[in-house]
């Protein structure tokens, strides 16, 4: 059974909590990874969380007024709390650059973070990490996340009792992306949408160091199947030019891998739409659709649980929706 | 004859059913609705779940005596349900074996125009929660005496319980009569070193010493405070224990209707309260 559960300051449970709350986890780039509970807190409480899940967090912010009833209470969820630290390159060194079990590099990096509030599971996770190279500063949760994307993996992060009396642990471990497939399609009773869209960016300048002529410049390009190339393949009244300014990139290497991901955003397609609230899956899973003849997976990139009046109602957001 | 009181959180119990004195004239308990949470479809809704609003309704008591009776019994009634508003303290509507909490918050009171010995209080009656609720009391103790019927009790030696019980071959099983999952509350009684405790598939395992003297009470009623749903108290001292419970025992999960067997040591007392809840009170022939 779900039960959201009021936590100490030190994560110790207090009991159950009864009030509305609204959680919004996932990429960084597409979730706030925040909570917000309206309602007066009991004595002591410091946290919330779901056990079992990734829903829950510290809370950080509280509102009072003296115009209104309501008492206003915010945090970051456990996913957001990565996204308050960064990852820095080691003296001397551009860029961190790291190798070994996915869980291992996680271990390194969040040992320190949050004085050890996040803990990475002893067990390898299977998934091999080889000179992977952060960006210059990126946040734990940005740096994290793009590292696993690269090997078709995700983040996966759990609030559990580990014992009686103890503590609660948040768990943080890596866990290879899963695809949801064969249930989404015509013949399942969910609602979907086909788009064909010829709106995109088939051609993108991207301009990374330098100074006006002198400024690094790589020009990317949409391939007959969507991939990405250095060959202009659409021309004429197809050939559609944006520029993506990264002036920050350290190096071409950087400007290429985030401008592939701009013009991956940008680029012309067919998607197939589905009704968000009906997708299972964790962030960073898959899911399969199928309608008008034609499939597609798409990637799972926000979970919100939203309690309302003793209703729980989950919600997924899949790539590609406003 | 069923009974109907309304106790007032001043702990005032007002017999609704009084012959003379103080009787209901018209009220009607059994009515309730439930609302479906639905989402849009191309044709209708799909339901989505179901949902309750508070119970409202109204009720008419007539109060009958002398005039100095009448008033004294009015004073009287309406200091302790302006009681229960002001201090939002609920009072508790009971009609025969079933109760609801309730506050009485609107009233127009009359003389009858039949008797010069009769007033007419019209009042309305506002139910926090929509459920009318029966109780069914349990009581295992060390001595192996049980509060259940002989038919209730049922042994199952074979069973092995990773728990090393004295009496392990012994676990009484309880028959809840009911047609939804029911909320309880279990009083466990030290001394134990720790509570181990399973009601049908509900595991209530607290890793806590319940000393001498002292009781542990875990109860899964939503509408308590969150400190409230497992604690121990030791005298003057109240002491939340939930964060002791094991990682397995939910301690919030209600109980399955139909048969359960209590898988409990038996060394000490426990007591177990199951709240039946129905959307009316029973009907009895």
């Amino acid at each position: 059974m779900d039960s959201l559960i009021y936590l100490t300051e030190s994560l110790m449970e207090i009991g159950p909590c009864s009030s509305d709350i609204d959680f919004d986890t996932g990429h960084p780039d597409k979730s706030t990874n925040d909570f917000l509970m309206r309602g007066v807190l009991p004595e002591g409480v410091g946290g919330i969380y779901v056990p079992g899940t990734e829903f829950g967090g510290l809370i950080e912010y509280i509102q009072t007024s003296n115009t209104s009833e309501v008492v206003t209470n915010k945090g970051y969820t456990w996913r957001g709390l990565l996204d308050q630290g960064v990852i820095e390159p080691p003296s001397g060194e551009n860029y961190k650059i790291v190798s070994g079990d996915a869980n291992a590099v996680i271990r390194s990096i969040l040992s320190s973070f949050l004085g050890g509030l996040f803990y990475v599971p002893e067990e390898a996770s299977g998934i091999t990490i080889t000179n992977y190279q952060f960006a210059r500063y990126c946040t734990i949760l940005d740096g994290l996340t793009d590292m696993l994307a690269e090997k078709d993996a995700k983040l996966t992060i759990q609030a559990v009792k580990p014992s009686a009396g103890a503590p609660i642990r948040v768990q943080v471990s890596a866990a290879p992306a899963v695809t949801i497939g064969d249930k989404y399609s015509a013949e399942y009773p969910v609602d979907m949408t086909y788009t064909e869209n010829s709106m995109g960016i088939t051609h993108l300048i991207c301009l990374g160091q330098g100074e006006l002529k002198d400024r690094t410049r790589i020009d990317l390009y949409v391939g007959a199947n969507g991939e990405i190339t250095d060959t202009p393949y659409y021309t004429g009244i197809n050939d559609r030019t944006a520029t993506f300014d990264y002036s920050s990139a350290q190096s071409e290497s950087e400007l290429r891998k985030y401008g592939i991901r701009r013009l991956n955003e940008l680029k012309p397609g067919k998607t197939i739409g589905i009704n968000d609230a009906e997708v299972d899956g964790d962030v960073g899973d898959h899911v399969y659709g199928y309608m008008n003849g034609m499939s597609t997976t798409v990637t799972i990139v926000q979970k919100i649980l939203t309690i309302s009046g003793g209703i729980w109602t989950y919600e997924s957001k899949i790539e590609g929706d406003t | 004859m069923i009974n109907v009181t309304y106790t007032a959180s001043d702990g005032t119990v007002y017999n609704l059913m009084a012959s003379m004195a103080m009787r209901i004239k018209t009220a009607n308990f059994h009515e309730s609705e439930w609302k479906a949470t639905t989402t849009s479809r191309k044709f209708g809704v799909r339901v989505n779940g179901w949902a309750k609003e508070a119970k409202s309704f109204n009720m008419s008591i007539l109060f009958r005596g002398s005039k100095a009776k009448r008033v004294s019994a009015l004073n009287q009634f309406h200091a302790s349900i302006d009681r229960d508003i002001i201090y939002n303290t609920p009072g508790i509507l009971a009609w025969g074996d079933w109760h609801i909490t309730a506050f009485i918050h609107s009233t127009s009171t009359y003389p009858s125009d039949k008797q010069d010995l009769e007033t007419i209080n019209d009042v309305t009656v506002l139910c926090p929660s929509p459920f009318w609720v029966s109780e069914q009391t349990v009581i295992v103790d060390p001595a192996g005496d049980t509060s259940l019927r002989p038919t209730d009790i049922q042994f199952n030696p074979s069973y092995t319980y990773p728990y090393s019980y004295q009496r392990s071959a012994e676990y009484p099983r309880i028959y809840i009569d009911h047609y939804a999952p029911c909320d309880f509350r279990a009083k466990i009684y030290g001394p134990v070193s720790s509570v181990h405790l399973q009601i049908g598939n509900a595991d209530l395992s607290v890793s806590k010493a319940v000393p001498a003297g002292a009781y542990m009470i875990i109860d899964t009623r939503e509408h308590l405070k969150p400190e409230e749903h497992c604690y121990m108290v030791f005298g003057s001292t109240v002491t939340n224990c939930f964060n002791d419970r094991d990682p397995s025992a939910s301690l919030l999960e209600k109980l399955d209707p139909g048969f359960a067997r209590i898988r409990y040591d038996r060394t000490t007392r426990l007591e177990l309260t199951i709240f039946k809840e129905r959307s009316e009170p029973e009907w009895t022939a």
